[in-house]
């Protein structure tokens, strides 16, 4: 019968070590019990064929006995295998070589009987108690690192990054929404002028308030949609620009008040460098879900990854009504009049308006930004 | 054959390999066919001697002395739950550096579960060297990712680069892998050549890089002025034809692939070939594509459907038309979605790994693939719904049972007695194969 047709060797039949005994040279052992024995398949890395052989550890030495086969490997030389329940024990000897045996009850007694150890993971991947531990942790930190850690990461490389990074990027996106979405504006340039002049005093109002962060260099851009359009809106983009919509001039035309506090809005996107951060944030987000979830669906993967993004996304809308509310307080105005916006464009949107909007930051979305009233009733409370 | 990287192990020709007629005949009572490796023959212990006693005996052998090996997974679900996570914390906690030492011990659990016949396969990479290849390829990675902020033309550059190299990171990974496998104490090697890996994917390589590059230089022009009208119309229609010839080579550039990677397999002095024609990769590929036209039909109808009523609501005034329209179309993306990945994927991987692992051979070893499409279809949904209710929990359990039923499929024949087999001193562990791998997102299968 050709071999691996039959049992692989003994290993497994040769459960009674003792009457092996007699194949390992009786060396210093006289006087001390016999070291405990294991039966085992040795391949040479050579030779396809499995020799069986007795193992047994001596002062530090692997010794591997059989019928022409006698070798002595240092104990910490050799590539142990990890316990389990399931597999072969397979045990590598340096540079070629190895050991096979298919009774891992009789391996792993052997080992411990041996005094091989054991490192603190195999044991605790071999106990369900660690693994639910390990699973409640993982959890606990996959939360700490959503809530605090991205953040904080995103926090420490926006740091080290100079702005001329966030105006590269910046410039790149630009391009690409100019091309699709934006057109010259076609407000006369009395009005653009007016209106720059008339925010540029609230940003200065503003910044002095007591407590005011630095602000970064920006700039504010008009622009029309035409008739593709995305309709009233306002963005700001890596780098501090501020794109505002014809559209949005004209619906709030009577409230300048409440146009400052869009452009408020805006211009905090632009101190906190959202956009940077949202790169940085969701873009370990997804190495996270892809650490966990891994390549079995990129739906599934994703998924996880989208809804945090989305929520990081409502965060910062909240941090920017917060920059707006500040403005609109430092020039006299009520942030509460703020929902008059969203009052608004819920008008025309319900009269057929075009509803079409690009995926960066929008002052209102569908699920990339809070729910219209609790913005307005945040904004109320901040003005208490 | 490219074998100019081999060190020999110090000393196997040197050290007396102890002859062992004695045990082999006491196991195997049964002789072997006359002539086909006697025990009494002088062995060098070379590949070539080996190779050409083995083609001796592939020719004058007679069919009736292959038997079959087959193969089984032992792996656990629950078992490899805990090594998972526990192996997931400690990456967490490391911020990843963790990654090839949990790496390595995943590969070892798989391999020590994978019997082939009585004896288990072996992984034999070695963490550390993982580890650094990794950080190299980090580096390598962060240099091309970085390449596209500071200008488009660095950025097509890079691109470039990176299809020139593919191939060579390509082999690498394949040698490391199959290098650190072994199967009854002898290392498994994969001897296909850098210039073969070049040809091997040019048929999409090179659609492929030719469609980065005009739409990288398009966007470059777009950025400083707009170009002519006739100019856009040209690239337009040529990123069209590179779209149209990468989804036509698809099945060629698939077929060339496979038959690098299958024609490559080096055990104990045999090399395999694969037998698949390229016809039979179309056939496979046209089947997967008439099935996927059912739910591109009803994604089409949801979408008709949804505009139609879109447009309806949108005379009488208010939202409620749009909001269908949106609903509508989505779920229809959905559907689309989920049966290309329920139905087309599973028939697609099933029936390409039957042609491709029913089609390797060497002169002694044969494998017989017979995975069927529905048991992979059952799998599949099972899978994605328990990670979707477990929110990633059931993963360890799903890559197992993956596994089985894919190894398990698979039969190994072999003629004579693998017992009398020797392998071939070598060894090539390049230190950023295995993270070149995972760069490329290459998983050598088996």
């Amino acid at each position: 019968m050709p071999e691996a047709l039959s049992p692989p060797s003994q290993a497994s039949r040769a459960q009674n070590p003792g009457s092996r005994q007699p194949l390992i040279p009786p060396l210093q052992t006289t006087s001390a019990s016999l070291p405990p024995a294991c039966s085992a398949d040795y391949f040479d890395g050579l030779q396809a064929a499995a020799r069986p052989v007795q193992l047994t550890i001596r002062q530090g030495q692997l010794h591997i006995d059989g019928e022409g086969v006698s070798r002595r490997e240092p104990v910490r030389a050799v590539s142990w295998p990890e316990r389990q329940r399931h597999g072969m024990r397979q045990a590598y000897l340096p540079d070629h070589g190895m050991l096979s045996c298919g009774d891992a009850a009789a391996w792993d007694s052997w080992a411990r009987a041996s005094g091989l150890s054991e490192s603190r993971v195999v044991r605790a991947m071999q106990s369900w108690r660690w693994a639910l531990l390990s699973t409640v942790l993982m959890i606990g930190l996959l939360g700490i690192a959503y809530r605090w850690g991205t953040p904080w990461v995103a926090q420490l490389l926006l740091a080290v990054c100079p702005p001329s990074v966030d105006e590269q990027i910046g410039a790149g996106v630009m391009a690409n929404i100019e091309k699709q979405w934006l057109q010259p504006s076609k407000l006369t340039a009395d009005r653009q002028a007016a209106l720059r002049a008339r925010f540029d005093q609230a940003v200065k109002r503003s910044q002095q308030a007591p407590g005011a962060e630095p602000l970064p260099s920006w700039s504010l851009q008009f622009r029309s949609t035409g008739d593709r359009g995305i309709g009233p809106n306002a963005f700001a983009i890596p780098g501090g620009q501020i794109i505002v919509t014809d559209a949005m001039v004209e619906l709030l035309a009577d409230r300048p008040d409440v146009l400052m506090g869009v452009l408020g809005h805006e211009l905090g996107h632009v101190q906190q460098r959202h956009g940077m951060r949202m790169v940085v944030q969701a873009g370990l987000l997804a190495a996270l879900s892809a650490a966990v979830i891994g390549d079995f669906s990129s739906l599934l993967t994703a998924a996880p990854a989208l809804l945090g993004q989305m929520a990081y996304s409502r965060g910062f809308e909240f941090e920017a009504d917060a920059s707006a509310a500040r403005l609109m307080r430092a020039n006299g105005s009520d942030p509460a009049d703020f929902g008059l916006l969203f009052e608004r464009m819920a008008a025309q949107r319900s009269s057929g308006g075009k509803e079409a909007r690009p995926a960066i930051e929008l002052p209102i979305g569908l699920s990339s930004h809070p729910p219209d009233a609790e913005r307005v009733r945040r904004m109320r409370e901040s003005a208490r | 054959m490219d074998f100019q990287n081999t060190v020999p192990l110090d000393g196997p020709a040197s050290r007396p390999i102890p002859r062992r007629g004695g045990a082999t005949a006491a196991l195997s009572t049964v002789p072997t066919v006359p002539g086909a490796l006697s025990s009494d023959a002088p062995r060098a212990g070379t590949s070539t001697a080996q190779h050409s006693q083995a083609a001796a005996s592939a020719s004058g052998g007679a069919m009736q002395d292959e038997r079959p090996l087959a193969i089984r997974f032992t792996g656990s679900g629950s078992e490899y739950f805990r090594i998972w996570i526990v192996n997931l914390l400690l990456m967490l906690v490391t911020v990843g550096i963790y990654y090839p030492f949990a790496k390595a011990r995943r590969l070892r659990y798989f391999h020590d579960n994978t019997l082939v016949g009585e004896h288990a396969l072996g992984f034999h990479g070695d963490p550390m060297k993982m580890l650094r290849g990794y950080l190299l390829m980090l580096l390598f990675g962060g240099c091309y990712a970085a390449a596209g902020y500071f200008s488009p033309i660095a950025g097509v550059v890079a691109a470039l680069a990176f299809a020139g190299l593919w191939p060579l990171l390509w082999r690498t990974s394949l040698r490391f892998r199959l290098a650190n496998t072994s199967w009854r104490g002898l290392r498994l090697g994969f001897t296909g050549s850098t210039a073969d890996a070049h040809r091997a994917l040019l048929p999409l390589l090179l659609p492929g890089a030719l469609f980065v590059a005009i739409s990288a230089s398009q966007r470059g022009a777009r950025e400083e002025q707009r170009m002519s009208e006739a100019a856009a119309a040209t690239t337009g229609i040529v990123m069209l034809v590179c779209m149209l010839a990468l989804m036509l080579l698809w099945p060629m550039g698939l077929a060339w692939i496979k038959r690098y990677q299958h024609g490559h397999y080096r055990y104990a002095g045999e090399t395999t070939t694969l037998k698949a024609r390229t016809s039979e990769f179309y056939g496979v590929w046209l089947v997967t594509f008439l099935i996927s036209l059912i739910p591109a039909a009803f994604m089409m109808v949801m979408l008709f459907i949804g505009m139609g009523v879109g447009f309806m609501g949108s005379v009488g005034g208010g939202s409620a038309g749009k909001l269908w329209m949106v609903a509508l179309s989505v779920i229809g993306a959905l559907v689309f979605y989920l049966s290309l990945f329920f139905v087309c994927q599973p028939y697609f991987s099933a029936k390409v790994q039957n042609l491709v692992w029913s089609g390797t051979r060497s002169p002694h070893l044969r494998f017989e693939s017979q995975l069927r499409v529905w048991p992979l279809i059952r799998l599949t949904l099972k899978n994605f719904f328990l990670i979707l209710l477990t929110l990633g929990l059931y993963r360890p359990f799903a890559a197992i049972n993956t596994t089985r039923l894919r190894v398990e499929a698979v039969q190994l024949h072999v003629r004579g007695d693998i017992a009398q087999w020797s392998g071939e001193a070598g060894r090539f562990d390049d230190a950023a194969g295995d993270a070149a791998g995972d760069l490329l997102g290459i998983d050598v299968g088996l």
